[in-house]
């Protein structure tokens, strides 16, 4: 080869390089700076138009206004609306004091069923109920588990009370490997079987990429959390758990509990869908005068591996407390990066077991903190706050001990199968709730109306504030501790902590 | 400032091992190595099953390592590169994509995205600007030094390495001169695939684990070194992986007060296309330089 060619050659490595990332006004608004003081006028618009069908339920009226996280809050309908009266949402509002929001910009379609009758049923027979899902099965050996210790909860409930209404459940998930394009194919192979309604387990990045699948392909779609931005006028996704802006918001309130006038840094994925978080944290800790160290703060992508810059980075800044909002695997393999450093501040981190038996006594120089939108879990454990849950643990337990008795709940899977579990059996409750006759067009009303706890692990699930697609606003503290001899985990220090 | 010094010279090792490897394959056989990162990995997996699974010592599972990551080269040499003896070097460095892709798909089918946990040769460090280099790293930029220098010797002073640039510039009349080719390149590829193993074995125990894939971000970075050097000196590659590890340092040392993620990947570009600019430039301005300097004095009448 001649050597005029080098130079071409070597630029191809470095492309890959590169390469490697319802109702129109008059609207009403109100303000919603509540206790975390930063978020920006939720609009309440509410839908005027009233459905003409007999018998159907609240309507949803759209249109509200974005808050400062950008969430869109549709305002409740008028009352007589058909069985599903969906809007588009309005306008994003101005960012910070909330003062400001615009109307609504379409109006309901108040009485038109979100189905087609071709759609409605799709999923149910007289005997069986199908629900499929996405999720990173591909790290389930990461956490000593195995995809089928997932539908515990089901077969349970298939065997024990003959399904829903009769109607056996079955539930099947499909490998996302934690990639949003992934994702999105596990999405299109689930929608293929033809489920009532399709799941999205946990990832940020993957969730937005489905969301649009679900739209696309008019599918009830059940998510894990994600971003609030860019949900705005979906018609076909819910979730029932706190949304990143709010996780972010909750971390900084942890902070504001525990870290007040300490030095805080942040160590973040580089991801749009994980940034909001980060936002609505700087947001709720400026109202708290917290002290977020300027430049201490540092992006990570993905499976980055190495963190020697970011911990020398929070070493140089003199930082006390590190915010790590990064994956259960990074965030152990950072901890004990920053271990090794014989840097030993304390950290705010997604509470997984996975996490602290990895780090095992490490996680205890000193003990973790945590924020989650799911409860935490310690086998046999009934003590503390777990009491206040300690039936659902034991009835999880007697489960797995009966259906899938190799599960190792003791293990780094133990809090992520009963996080799943509870999920499991708040949209069992949902499905009972919803009758013998249930189709999708009487599911989604009365998820759009759903108030309640489902289950004592759960915390508030209410669907009839905001746009009506997000059910929680409620968090769960943890730290972390150790269990036994061999195991350190996690333990709720406060549970459902409300903005 | 010391710490970036530090993080760049222990990043730098790993790429200038690497590199290393990288232009040691190109000057024997003018095949730029796409799938080194992933030969690295794939050592990893070799020296894991031996050290993690069965607990044998460190030493053991990193022979092994080298051993397969060589192995695995060698088989690729003598399976597919020797078959397509008349193909274009361009050619078989697009077949090494194909390998590095098999090579990832493999352990993606064998373990998932399961992190993989392989314990350091020693523990502890020295201190340097209030960051602790461990000493794997300290061997690190020991061992691309002397591969650097080691390895450009024993090209130019050896028949052997001799035979190697003989072989990789004109094979048909280094065939003729009694060097024997197969041999030559097959050594090459092994040599190639073992010192990718050795980086990834070398940088692992910072990382703390490491999935399918996990040298790949590394191997790119080292290409860039192997650039900067020239792609033909051992000693230039080193030397980039110095400036690729630098760069990268000061680069993210400044990212957050610039508020630009990412900067990293840009600096290390900007430092190659300036490299090859100047590269490109230079003859022409010696050439101008050398014109005025022989322009005969006029003599006045």
């Amino acid at each position: 080869m001649s050597r005029p060619r080098h130079p071409l050659v070597g630029l191809i490595g470095l492309a890959v390089i590169t390469a490697c990332a319802a109702a129109p006004a008059p609207a009403t608004l109100t303000q919603n700076g509540g206790t975390t003081g930063g978020l920006g006028g939720a609009g309440t618009t509410a839908g005027t138009t009233s459905g003409t069908l007999p018998g159907g339920t609240t309507g949803v009226g759209a249109g509200g206004t974005g808050g400062s996280l950008g969430a869109g809050q549709g305002g409740a309908g008028s009352s007589g609306g058909g069985q599903l009266g969906s809007g588009s949402t309005g306008t994003g509002g101005t960012t910070g004091t909330g003062s400001t929001g615009t109307s609504g910009t379409s109006g309901g379609t108040a009485g038109t069923p979100l189905f087609t009758p071709a759609e409605d049923t799709i999923g149910l027979t007289p005997t069986s109920l199908r629900i499929c899902g996405h999720a990173a099965l591909t790290y389930a050996a990461a956490f000593d588990t195995s995809p089928d210790d997932l539908g515990v909860y089901w077969t349970a409930l298939n065997e024990e009370k003959g399904g829903v209404h009769g109607r056996k459940v079955s539930l099947s998930f499909y490998d996302d490997a934690y990639d949003p394009i992934k994702a999105q194919k596990a999405a299109e192979d689930c929608i293929a079987t033809k489920p009532f309604l399709m799941e999205g387990g946990i990832g940020f990045d993957q969730i937005p990429a489905v969301r649009n699948v679900a739209e696309q392909r008019h599918t009830l779609y059940l998510y894990h959390t994600a971003t609030v931005k860019g949900s705005a006028g979906l018609k076909y996704s819910f979730t029932e758990l706190p949304s990143v802006e709010r996780v972010g918001e909750g971390f900084a309130q942890l902070a504001g509990s525990k870290f007040r006038g300490k030095r805080i840094g942040i160590v973040k994925r580089l991801s749009v869908n994980w940034e909001p978080g980060v936002t609505a944290f700087k947001a709720v800790a400026k109202s708290y005068g917290l002290n977020v160290v300027p430049g201490a703060e540092r992006e990570e992508k993905a499976s980055a591996g190495n963190y020697s810059n970011s911990i020398a980075l929070m070493k140089d800044k003199n930082v006390e407390v590190v915010w790590i909002w990064l994956n259960a695997l990074e965030t152990g393999e950072f901890i004990a990066q920053m271990k090794a450093q014989n840097y030993h501040p304390n950290v705010m981190a997604f509470p997984f077991n996975l996490t602290t038996q990895t780090l095992a006594v490490q996680s205890m120089n000193p003990p973790l903190d945590g924020v989650a939108m799911y409860p935490s879990y310690s086998k046999g454990d009934y003590s503390g706050l777990f009491s206040g849950y300690a039936s659902d643990m034991q009835e999880f337990e007697r489960q797995y001990a009966k259906y899938r008795p190799n599960a190792k709940l003791e293990g780094p899977a133990g809090d992520l199968l009963f996080l799943n579990w509870v999920g499991q059996k708040a949209l069992g409750q949902q499905l009972l709730d919803c009758g013998r006759d249930c189709t999708r067009n009487k599911f989604v009303p009365l998820l759009q109306n759903y108030k309640k706890v489902p289950t004592p692990a759960a915390c508030l699930i209410d669907f009839t504030v905001g746009d009506r697609h997000h059910g929680s606003d409620r968090l769960v503290f943890m730290t972390s501790y150790q269990r036994d001899a061999t195991h350190w985990n996690w333990r709720p220090t406060k549970n459902c902590v409300a903005p | 400032m010391g710490q970036v010094i530090v993080l760049g010279l222990i990043a730098g090792g790993i790429y200038a091992i690497f590199a290393v490897g990288i232009v040691l394959l190109y000057r024997g056989t003018g095949v730029l190595n796409f799938a080194g990162g992933e030969l690295g990995t794939a050592g990893l997996y070799a020296a894991s099953f031996f050290v993690t699974r069965n607990q044998l010592p460190w030493l053991v599972g990193a022979v092994a390592a080298v051993l397969f990551a060589a192995l695995i080269a060698m088989s690729f040499e003598f399976f597919l590169v020797r078959r397509a003896v008349d193909a274009d070097p361009v050619v078989i460095s697009i077949l090494t994509v194909g390998l590095a892709v098999t090579l990832f798909s493999i352990e993606i089918f064998i373990t998932g995205q399961t992190p993989q946990k392989l314990r350091g040769p020693i523990d502890g460090g020295v201190e340097v600007f209030d960051f602790i280099v461990g000493w794997h790293s300290v061997f690190a930029l020991v061992l691309a030094l002397a591969l650097g220098l080691g390895l450009q010797s024993l090209l130019r002073r050896t028949d052997f390495g001799l035979g190697i640039l003989a072989a990789a510039q004109d094979p048909a009349a280094a065939r003729l001169v009694g060097v024997p080719l197969a041999r030559v390149r097959m050594v090459v590829w092994g040599g190639a695939g073992a010192l990718a193993a050795v980086a990834a074995l070398l940088v692992e125990p910072t990382v703390t684990s490491f999935t399918p894939g996990f040298a790949n971000t590394l191997y790119l970075d080292a290409l860039a070194a192997a650039v900067i050097g020239r792609l033909t000196s051992l000693p230039g590659a080193v030397v980039g992986g110095i400036v690729v590890g630098m760069t990268e340092a000061i680069s993210r040392h400044y990212q957050s007060a610039l508020g630009f993620p990412g900067s990293e990947y840009v600096a290390v570009l900007s430092v190659l296309l300036v490299t090859l600019l100047a590269r490109s430039l230079m003859p022409d301005l010696r050439r101008r330089f050398d014109a005025r300097s022989y322009q005969p004095a006029e003599v006045s009448a």
